[in-house]
């Protein structure tokens, strides 16, 4: 079976580091992929790389059998992945209604249907009371919240999340790790970046472990998991 | 961090090769200038050799720190203004009341008048450097724009001084090409010095790293601030120099048109390089001559072109943004001339090794 | 009493001018990180265009200014501020240097720097009289006009999918994007909405001293400048408020400063304009997590 999404020997340079090296990987439809790694190990930079937000030095990053390598961001997000960066970057000065419906007038949004829109809210209802208010004001969990239901109004196929748990309490993560494996039950496709390395493994088909920019270690989650060697990966002995 | 450049080791002295070409290239316009029949001709080169001066001013600030400046034309202004009011004649002055009666009843020489034009504009740069040179990007270039409007406000303001917003009528013609090469000369000499002392090194630095520039702030400040005085010296000795040519001095002459000339020579010319400064100056110089000539009016093939005054400006306005759509940085890119000379060199060389 | 209800109208009027071109430059500041020295362009062709367009009633001499003053502003940023976007803010603020420069050289090219007088329909000349108290015709329609422009522009921005865009690339460029909003739209109507009110301004602004030259529209675009940085250049309200505090206080200054100092009014507000950058860069109004990054 062909990947939905395919990314080959992608590299990204900033100035003169090479953050991301021919890093090749695959996830196919309905998969929970994760990417693993320390901190500049390079996995914001894949992520972005493949949404299009740094540009790549070399490589291809193919969806759905359509090669999206030089695709800019708005048209990417137009086919369905969608990105939803470290720090969850809402807009800060605009309602959460206001937030929410950026997404439903793109050319993506607007072809989603009503119902599907509401189910989405019933997915975070503690969003509901908070609709007038300024997204800057909310807590973090709630602006994460936000940012995923956001990027869950366009209809996505893929989710490209950036370290969602990122500063929550561990029960807000719960209900994030919830919505995500709704969003995968619904027929999403999810390529996750997280610290939280065995929550995630848990709840992952597959996982990638990147060091200094390359991958050092992929396979099934559960054989990633038992791996002893684990942590010599992570802290880059090899 | 810095690129790495030659592979091949230089001889030290290879980089003398950059202010010794430029004093030569400026030195081909001082000749030209002199041999010339037409008065035109010989205005043309007067006025690109004082450019000169004023660009490498400009760009000893700009280059090296990498923050353009939009107020150096009031160091021009000043620099102007001083060096007219001293060689004014007693009798063209006696009105300008504001002046001590020393300066106003005396007439003083051209070098006098080129020096304290330098050193009143350095004045006024360590003046205005100590505040401005705290800022950086885009709230350092407001800030010199406004200082540009300060100064121009207060000089056309002070008529007792100035005679403005009129103008000063009578200052003595005393620029001449050799006059203008030689000043010239000097300030290629001092611009060069300075980018390559520590100082300037440093400075250079601070500008490619920002997190480096960060982290030593006082330094960066006081590095920023010679540099800056150190232009407004070689900026305000142009605008003296540029006084003494026109011999009619308004406020308006020394505002926002040169300002746009200075910044467009050095922006084709490549705002990182000596070298670029200078090629900066003869392009603009030459294209605007060129154009010029059509201003008045010509016959192609029989068919008479109108006159179309101010062309010179359109076309100088479009060469500056082309330039910035197509060639950010310049016609040298950042390179000097050793670097420029030594690329060719060593490309001839690689062609005769693969044929030899 | 008299004196100063009309000291205050005038102020008004002024500063209601200055508050329309402070946050036209406001806009593009907020979308594209630009500080657009070619905006006072905008405002001198609008004098060209009433110059043209003599002897054709107002209201179409109005439409023509503000449209065509949008469709100039939208063709300068297809043409020049587009294809250099990401660049840092000096080098677009010298690319705006440069704009001006060739509009204004061409216009001295072809129509010659001579001052040109405009033609001001008569609801425009002279004062009226209200309460007892005289007022110029013209600043009471500058004021009306300025509430009636600012008014539709908060519309626009409030109420409209556009103006929900417009906001929101203002916030974060990148995640609009990422969420899939095409940027192309958006800029288009940030230069047209901010062409549309310079066109405005122009109207008002020139029917003060009815004469038009290539240069007329740089005197705005300092004062612009003085204002956007007084009142913040990250914040629209803060540029609208700047402009309106600059034309208070550049009469307030004329009115109060005695005989040896008032010509330097001007440099005054410049000198502020310095002092403000150092103490308090982000402008009066400085909004949560604003801290501007210039």
């Amino acid at each position: 079976m062909t990947a939905l999404l395919e990314v080959t020997d992608v590299s990204v340079q900033y100035r003169h580091v090479n953050a991301v090296r021919d890093v090749s990987l695959h996830v196919a439809e309905g998969e929970i992929v994760t990417v693993l790694g320390l901190n500049g190990a390079g996995k914001s930079s894949l992520l972005g790389a493949i949404a299009g937000r740094v540009p790549k030095r070399s490589g291809t990053v193919v969806f759905d059998g359509e090669n999206l390598t030089r695709r800019s961001m708005a048209r990417i997000a137009g086919k369905g992945i969608s990105l939803v960066p470290e720090g969850r970057h809402v807009f800060p000065r605009m309602t959460v209604r206001e937030n929410l419906r950026l997404a439903e007038t793109t050319p993506r949004g607007r072809a989603v249907a009503a119902d599907v829109r509401a189910s989405v809210l019933d997915m975070y209802p503690a969003l509901h009371g908070l609709m007038g208010r300024p997204a800057g004001l909310l807590s973090g969990g709630e602006q994460q919240q936000l940012a995923i239901a956001r990027a869950l109004m366009t209809a996505p196929r893929v989710l490209l999340l950036d370290e969602p748990s990122l500063g929550l309490a561990p029960s807000i993560t719960d209900r994030l790790f919830e919505t995500i494996t709704r969003f995968r039950d619904d027929g999403g496709t999810v390529l996750i970046i997280e610290q939280n390395v065995r929550r995630t493994l848990a709840i992952a088909d597959r996982a990638y472990v990147m060091s200094r920019g390359q991958v050092v270690l992929s396979g099934d989650a559960a054989d990633v998991a038992a791996r002893e060697d684990l942590s010599s990966s992570y802290f880059g002995d090899t | 961090m810095l690129e790495a450049r030659s592979v091949h080791r230089r001889p030290v002295w290879a980089a003398l090769t950059t202010p010794v070409g430029l004093i030569a290239v400026l030195g081909v316009v001082f000749v030209v200038s002199t041999l010339a029949g037409s008065v035109a001709v010989r205005n043309a080169g007067v006025s690109l050799l004082i450019y000169s001066v004023i660009v490498i001013g400009l760009y000893t600030f700009a280059g090296p720190s990498g923050i353009m400046s939009f107020g150096h034309a009031s160091f021009m202004a000043v620099g102007a203004y001083t060096a007219a009011l001293l060689t004014l004649a007693a009798t063209s002055k006696s009105r300008l009341t504001g002046l001590p009666d020393f300066l106003r009843e005396n007439q003083f020489t051209l070098e006098t008048a080129v020096l304290a034009g330098a050193v009143v504009a350095a004045l006024l740069a360590l003046i205005a450097g100590t505040v401005l040179m705290r800022l950086s990007g885009l709230a350092s270039g407001i800030a010199t724009l406004a200082l540009l409007v300060v100064v121009h406000v207060v000089i056309a303001q002070s008529g007792a001084i100035t005679a403005g917003p009129g103008s000063l009528v009578g200052v003595p013609v005393w620029t001449t090409p050799g006059v203008a090469w030689a000043c010239a000369a000097v300030a290629v000499v001092v611009a060069f010095v300075f980018q390559q002392s520590s100082a300037g090194l440093k400075l250079k630095a601070s500008r490619e790293d920002q997190l480096v520039a960060r982290a030593s702030g006082v330094r960066i400040y006081r590095l920023r601030l010679l540099a800056f005085v150190l232009s407004a010296l070689i900026v305000g000795a142009g605008g003296a120099l540029f006084a003494l040519k026109i011999s009619v001095l308004s406020p308006g002459a020394v505002y926002l048109d040169v300002t746009f000339m200075m910044i467009a020579m050095l922006v084709v010319g490549g705002m990182r390089s000596l070298t670029g400064a200078v090629v900066g100056v003869v392009v603009v110089s030459v294209v605007g001559e060129l154009v010029r000539q059509f201003e008045s009016g010509i016959e192609i093939a029989g068919i008479a072109v109108p006159a179309i005054p101010g062309l010179s400006q359109v076309a100088i306005a479009l060469l500056l943004l082309i330039s910035l759509v197509l060639r950010p940085k310049g016609l040298t890119g950042g390179r000097e001339l050793h670097e420029i000379v030594g690329r060719v060199m060593g490309a001839r060389k690689k062609r005769s090794v693969s044929d030899g | 009493m008299q004196d100063f209800l009309q000291f205050a109208v005038n102020a008004l009027a002024m500063g209601g001018t200055y508050a329309l071109v402070t946050l036209g430059l406001a806009l593009l500041f907020s979308v594209m990180r630009l500080i657009n020295f070619a905006y006072g362009v905008l405002i001198t062709a609008g004098g060209y265009i009433m110059l043209l367009t003599t002897g054709m009633p107002w209201i179409l001499q109005a439409a023509l200014i503000i449209v065509g003053a949008a469709l100039l502003s939208v063709l300068m940023e297809r043409v020049a501020f587009g294809p250099i976007r990401g660049a840092d803010g000096n080098t677009l603020l010298i690319t705006s240097f440069a704009i001006s420069y060739l509009v204004q050289s061409v216009l001295f090219t072809t129509v010659g720097s001579r001052p040109r007088a405009l033609v001001m329909p008569d609801f425009l000349t002279g004062s009226l009289s209200l309460g007892g108290v005289s007022i110029d015709r013209a600043d009471a329609a500058t004021i009306v006009a300025v509430a009636l422009a600012l008014a539709a522009t908060s519309a626009i921005l409030k109420w409209t999918t556009v103006g929900l865009r417009v906001r929101a690339v203002a916030e974060d460029f990148t995640m609009t994007q990422l969420i899939g909003v095409k940027p192309g739209p958006v800029l288009a109507l940030s230069f047209a909405l901010s062409g549309a009110l310079a066109g405005v301004a122009s109207l008002f602004y020139l029917a003060k001293g009815a004469l038009v030259t290539p240069t007329i529209g740089n005197e705005l675009i300092l004062i612009a400048f003085v204002a956007i940085v007084i009142g913040g250049m990250g914040s629209l309200l803060g540029a609208t408020l700047g402009g309106l505090l600059l034309g208070f206080l550049s009469s307030g200054l004329q009115a109060v400063l005695p005989l040896g100092v008032v010509q330097y009014r001007d440099a005054i507000l410049f000198g502020l304009v310095i002092v403000m950058l150092l103490v308090r860069p982000q402008g009066l109004v400085a909004l949560k997590g604003n801290k501007e990054r210039v």
